[in-house]
């Protein structure tokens, strides 16, 4: 029931980033991944994994990606991301805060989404030229939506206090 | 809210980030042929500093080039977000504009093709 909830608050989060016009088109914050982070401090990896896998699909449905070239990007990068933050976390659950790894994951997401778009879409060694970019707005996406979640979690621990 | 590890991770990345824009920077000099590509393969190579408009057929339909004043640009495509529309002109050696829907890369070269400038014994 809650990871419910929590994939329905990454999918509003991913369709409302959506609208917001971007200055940089390939520029994106990863909203939606609040959610996942959420599940995975919460839940653990299974819980993250259903959150990402219903605001993939669902989200592609809601803004008409589904099975585009855009949708094959979109949900290898995810399914990256989920992949390395489940496992960092699982390897070092005291090492990373949850912002550390937003940053794994917002990372793995973009280098994922590189190679893909390499191997499958502009067959063009010239694409590694976005590389630097990509690690860089990793770092900074990354950062942005851990601090997000980061915040969440403090909020919820104080509520179960109360 | 960051932790010791927290930390380092964001500094290598970032210097990894810092370090491959210093690597780039390095192989990269002045443009001298703008290569169109489509689905990998090279459609044309023509000189930037020859005034020229390319036509390059894809997936959704007609993506047109244009080269002037030393510059190429993606002047007209039929992809739903125009996002190679908007990257503009380049016109530095690596630089690139790519289109994904209509899988068209227009690519600036440098002056040597094999990527070394100069043998010394």
């Amino acid at each position: 029931m809650r990871l419910a909830l929590l994939a329905s608050v990454g999918l509003i989060l991913f369709v409302f980033e959506g609208l917001i016009p971007r200055p940089l088109p390939w520029l994106k914050i990863g909203l939606g991944n609040v959610a996942t982070l959420l599940a995975l401090f919460l839940y653990g990896a299974g819980g993250a994994f259903a959150v990402t896998g219903i605001r993939v699909f669902l989200g592609s449905l809601l803004i008409g990606t589904f099975l585009s070239p855009g949708f094959l990007l979109s949900s290898g990068g995810a399914l990256a991301s989920w992949m390395v933050m489940a496992l960092v976390h699982r390897a070092w659950p005291r090492g990373f805060s949850v912002v550390g790894i937003s940053i794994w994951g917002a990372s793995a997401h973009n280098v994922v989404q590189l190679t893909l778009a390499h191997l499958v879409l502009v067959r063009s060694r010239g694409i590694w030229a976005l590389l630097p970019v990509f690690l860089l707005s990793g770092v900074a996406t990354g950062f942005v939506t851990g601090a997000a979640a980061y915040w969440m979690l403090e909020k919820l621990k104080k509520g179960h206090e109360q | 809210m960051l932790t010791l590890s927290d930390k380092i991770l964001i500094g290598v990345f970032l210097l990894l980030s810092g370090l491959s824009f210093l690597a780039l920077a390095v192989f990269r000099g002045a443009g001298q042929t703008v290569v169109v590509e489509q689905d990998g393969k090279v459609m044309a190579r023509r000189s930037i500093a020859v005034e020229d408009t390319l036509r390059i057929e894809g997936p959704l339909g007609v993506t047109t080039i244009q080269i002037a004043g030393g510059r190429a640009r993606v002047l007209d495509a039929p992809c739903p977000q125009q996002l190679c529309v908007k990257t503009g002109a380049i016109s530095n050696a690596g630089a690139m504009v790519v289109c994904v829907p209509n899988r068209v890369v227009v690519r600036v070269e440098g002056h040597s093709k094999d990527g070394v400038d100069a043998v010394t014994r």
